[in-house]
């Protein structure tokens, strides 16, 4: 066969693997919002964030880091995806670690409570918008089914049926290329839930551990305890109906009071003492509802969310908190333009996103794209 | 290791590049354990099966060839010495010894082939024959009904003394076990394909592009559209009673188009790598749903089965002496079209029985062969009124009008075929066609199409998929349907036309169609990779 000929076979294969490169980073969309917010972390300039929130929706719904930067003036990011379980903590951490030497982590106490600490959907929507390197791979180790692992380490085979959804991956396409334009993202992977829960009837509540979880738990801390990391704060964020613990929550609350660590409880009514726990170092610090001024119908979504008032209410008060009795300042001023910008940026948007949910003009969440078409 | 798995794209690469890099002359022994490997691979448990079907063809081929050169030989001695009658009784005892040693590999072979798939078991269910089986772990060693007919259709070959018999039993067993086509044919003749294997092909550019074009497009029809079709067929057959008789007719035609685009499509692809080696292998398929008649369907339908039925079982039945008989006392009861249609009518309803006991062992596939024969037995006695009709009418055979109508009532007569393979049995058949049918007149008179939308959505949600499926199987059959119209119109192959006018389109195509493949082929984590329905035969 003449040499144009195996040129011709050469250019094809390559023109393939390209193509095929392409479609794979297009249509790698499994969770367009997990992805992105993540994409958001790592343009993030290395070492200038100050705290680092580590948890499942509740954190990224309720904890708005913008605000938080224009209050407190230190810069914050939230590390989560939907449905992060306590078993995947580590992993964030350590995914954290390799960009990032935050003063403090803020650890969502939920993620304990899932049943299934390892569950597919959520594990995925975690391993997928992390990038390629040791740590992915750990966690696919120590995460994933061993039938399973194959697909995440070549994600095409998996996702390629994804051009079903190609609106989906445009839109992904288009918000990551948004990102990488201005250099960071303007939300920091905050999304609010724009509407109330006008009618809702609050119940009782029981909080409690799986038992996987508990597990998980014990997991989470020896690992915080092997790498040293001594700067962590466990928040129980805000539920809307009357929480009671259970028994698992509150042997698990001990253990980490134990291990040295703060817990900040955002899930007390005024009248509830069952939730304070005192030793002579640590301190379970209550912040019942009525000081933060939750309304539970006014500043919630749903049972386990806040929507945008309350986020707002929730942000004030826990960077607050982080700030003046942790006393942490934002130390890098290399950063500082990109945050003044958000932060300006966010305070116009916040108005127009308060009054959507007060109209009930937009149900569900209000994610970055929709921040960013606002005038 | 299937056709549309990643392992057997590098099998074959690795296959074609230790085969081009070997010298000629060796070529074939690089076929050989490239077909051994795939197969050990494969069902390695099943090797002996094979290996007795290759030996018993070998052997009693060399024994034929033997007994008649022998006889031969003595004949020419005797020649002068012996009288007509003599020479008569000589050549009639040496058929009869031939006979004999044709068919111990026959009985042998078959009856393996009949107690595997199942045949005793459903002749007497009581022996728990089956049972015995796959408490033995013994079930279908894959390919067994193709690489049976392969070698008993060589072995009749030499016994009629139209093949010589191989001397080599290795190169035997390449013929036997040749990797792309054993899974599910085509079958092959040993004169058209035996030299093709161990002659050794140069590397040409237009073998490896053309070949690659056949994978590329088998490819499609398996993973594209095949793949997609068959979850929403299996949903629909599960639940037939409770979606009625439209959907049941919804459930026919996609079957008709999966076992097409499947079967088709895993012929390509064995064509394809067959090509890349430099080996052309018989066509399959000749757009059979364009047929305009029953008969033209089975010449276009899995036509190496056909052939191979016609050969060896056909002629043999309907120029047998009983036969010829049987034609001229119906000449001299019925007149000249009876006796001459009869013999051959009652061989074809005989060779559809055959066909459709070879589908499997179940009682609806003896429904599928009759409904077949019993067609083809009527048209070919009934063809002289069928002709008068059409004169009284005046009906313009040729025109466009009546052959497209022609089409329809062979596809439609095909359908009701078609029921009897997917229905879970004979009973359920015949239930089937009447749902198929008059159901689904019933329905849509009752408005079935306005709750169409409901079920088709309730039938997406229990399958996983979502109406770019649909939309992608509907463009699947227009595309499938324009190359089989521009196919039916030059009487040439696409590739070839396309290639001839523009090469570039021809790159841009490859490109289009190794990417579709890529981004809409059915495969990954929790799919099974696609086996195809006529391994399963």
């Amino acid at each position: 066969m003449k040499l144009k000929y195996w040129l011709k076979i050469l250019i094809f294969v390559v023109v393939i693997a390209v193509l095929t490169v392409g479609a794979a980073i297009f249509l790698h969309v499994p969770e367009a919002r997990d992805v992105t917010g993540m994409y958001g972390f790592y343009l993030e300039e290395e070492n200038s964030l100050d705290v680092v929130l580590i948890g499942p929706s509740p954190v990224y719904t309720g904890f708005y880091s913008p605000l938080a930067y224009e209050q407190e003036e230190f810069t914050s990011y939230a590390v989560s995806t939907g449905g992060l379980s306590g078993a995947m903590y580590p992993s964030a951490v350590r995914e954290t670690l390799q960009t990032q030497n935050p003063q403090l982590f803020v650890v969502d106490l939920s993620g304990f409570c899932d049943e299934d600490q390892k569950d597919s959907a959520a594990v995925r929507r975690w391993i997928d918008s992390i990038r390629n390197g040791e740590n992915r791979e750990k966690s696919i180790a120590d995460l994933v089914s061993e039938e399973d692992k194959d697909s995440y380490r070549t994600a095409f085979i998996k996702y390629h049926s994804n051009w079903t959804r190609i609106r989906g991956c445009f839109k992904t396409l288009i918000d990551k290329g948004d990102q990488k334009k201005r250099g960071y993202s303007v939300t920091k992977n905050f999304c609010a839930y724009t509407d109330t829960s006008d009618n809702a009837e609050i119940t009782e509540e029981v909080y409690e551990f799986s038992e996987e979880g508990f597990a998980s738990l014990e997991q989470f801390l020896s690992f915080l305890k092997e790498e040293e990391i001594e700067n962590v704060l466990f928040v129980r964020f805000p539920r809307r109906n009357t929480i009671t613990d259970g028994e698992r929550y509150t042997e698990g609350v001990q253990m980490i009071l134990k291990a040295g660590y703060d817990i900040l409880d955002y899930c007390t009514d005024a009248d509830d003492t069952k939730g304070v726990y005192t030793s002579d170092t640590f301190n379970t610090y209550n912040r019942h509802k009525e000081t933060v001024n939750l309304n539970p119908n006014q500043d919630f979504y749903d049972a386990e969310h806040v929507n945008i008032f309350g986020a707002e209410k929730l942000t004030k008060d826990l960077a607050a908190y982080i700030s003046t009795l942790l006393q942490v300042k934002h130390s890098d001023a290399k950063a500082a333009e990109t945050w003044e910008n958000a932060a300006s940026f966010n305070t116009q948007v916040l108005m127009h996103a308060k009054q959507l949910t007060q109209a009930h003009a937009h149900k569900g969440l209000y994610t970055q794209r929709d921040f960013l078409k606002q005038p | 290791m299937t056709f549309t798995s990643f392992s057997f794209l590098i099998f074959t690469v690795a296959a074609l590049v230790v085969y081009y890099v070997c010298p000629k002359k060796f070529r074939w022994i690089i076929l050989l354990l490239a077909s051994g490997t795939f197969y050990c691979i494969v069902c390695l448990k099943y090797v002996p099966f094979l290996l007795f079907t290759m030996l018993t063809t070998f052997l009693c081929a060399l024994w034929i060839e033997r007994v008649q050169e022998r006889r031969s030989e003595e004949q020419k001695k005797n020649k002068e010495l012996w009288s007509a009658d003599e020479k008569k009784q000589f050549k009639a005892k040496t058929k009869i010894c031939k006979r004999w040693i044709l068919v111990i590999p026959l009985v042998l072979n078959f009856g393996i082939l009949f107690v595997l798939k199942g045949y005793l078991q459903m002749l007497m269910p009581k022996a728990g024959i089956t049972s015995f089986l796959t408490g033995l772990g013994i079930l279908l060693p894959l390919g067994i009904s193709f690489y049976t007919f392969q070698s008993m259709g060589y072995l009749i070959d030499v016994y009629r003394g139209k093949t010589k018999a191989e001397k080599n039993f290795a190169k035997l067993a390449l013929f036997v076990s040749f990797f792309p086509q054993i899974i599910q044919g085509p079958i092959a003749i040993y004169d058209d394909l035996a030299h093709q294997l161990f002659e050794g092909h140069d590397l040409t550019f237009e073998n490896i592009k053309f070949g690659f074009q056949l994978v590329l497009w088998g490819l499609i029809k398996k993973m594209v559209i095949a793949d997609r079709a068959a979850p929403l067929l299996s949903q629909i057959l599960a639940n037939k009673m409770e979606y009625g008789g439209f959907a049941t007719l919804c459930a026919v035609l996609l079957y008709a188009l999966q076992l097409y685009a499947d079967f088709s499509g895993g012929i390509d692809i064995a064509r394809g790598v067959a090509q890349m080696f430099g080996i052309t292998m018989a066509e399959n398929f000749r757009r059979p749903y364009f047929s305009r008649s029953l008969g033209e369907y089975w010449r276009r339908w899995h036509i190496t089965l056909g052939a191979w039925l016609k050969n060896y079982l056909f002629y043999p039945i309907a120029m047998s002496d009983g036969f010829f008989r049987l034609g001229k006392k119906t000449k001299k009861a019925f007149g000249s079209h009876v006796g001459k249609e009869l013999p051959g009518c009652i061989a074809t309803l005989i060779t559809f029985l055959v066909i459709g006991i070879w589908h499997g062992a179940n009682w609806k596939y003896v429904g599928f062969g009759l409904w077949n024969g019993l067609i083809l037995f009527a048209s070919g006695l009934l063809k002289p009124v069928f002709v008068k009709i059409n004169e009284k009418l005046h009906i313009k055979t040729e025109s466009f009008g009546w052959r497209l109508w022609q089409m329809f009532r062979t596809f439609l007569l095909v359908l009701a075929g078609y029921v009897f393979d997917i229905a879970d049995g004979l009973g359920d058949g015949l239930r089937m066609l009447k749902s198929a049918t008059a159901g689904a007149v019933s329905d849509l008179a009752g408005g079935a199409l306005r709750s169409a939308g409901m079920v088709l959505d309730q039938i997406l949600a229990e399958t996983g998929m979502s109406k770019p499926d649909l939309l992608l199987i509907l463009l699947g059959l227009i595309v499938m349907l324009l190359v089989s119209i521009i196919q039916e119109k030059t009487q040439k192959s696409l590739r070839v036309c396309i290639d001839e006018k523009k090469q570039w389109l021809t790159w841009v195509l490859m490109i289009a169609a190794t990417m579709a493949i890529i981004i809409l082929g059915i495969y990954g984590p929790g799919i099974k990779a696609g086996e195809f329905v006529y391994m399963q035969f």
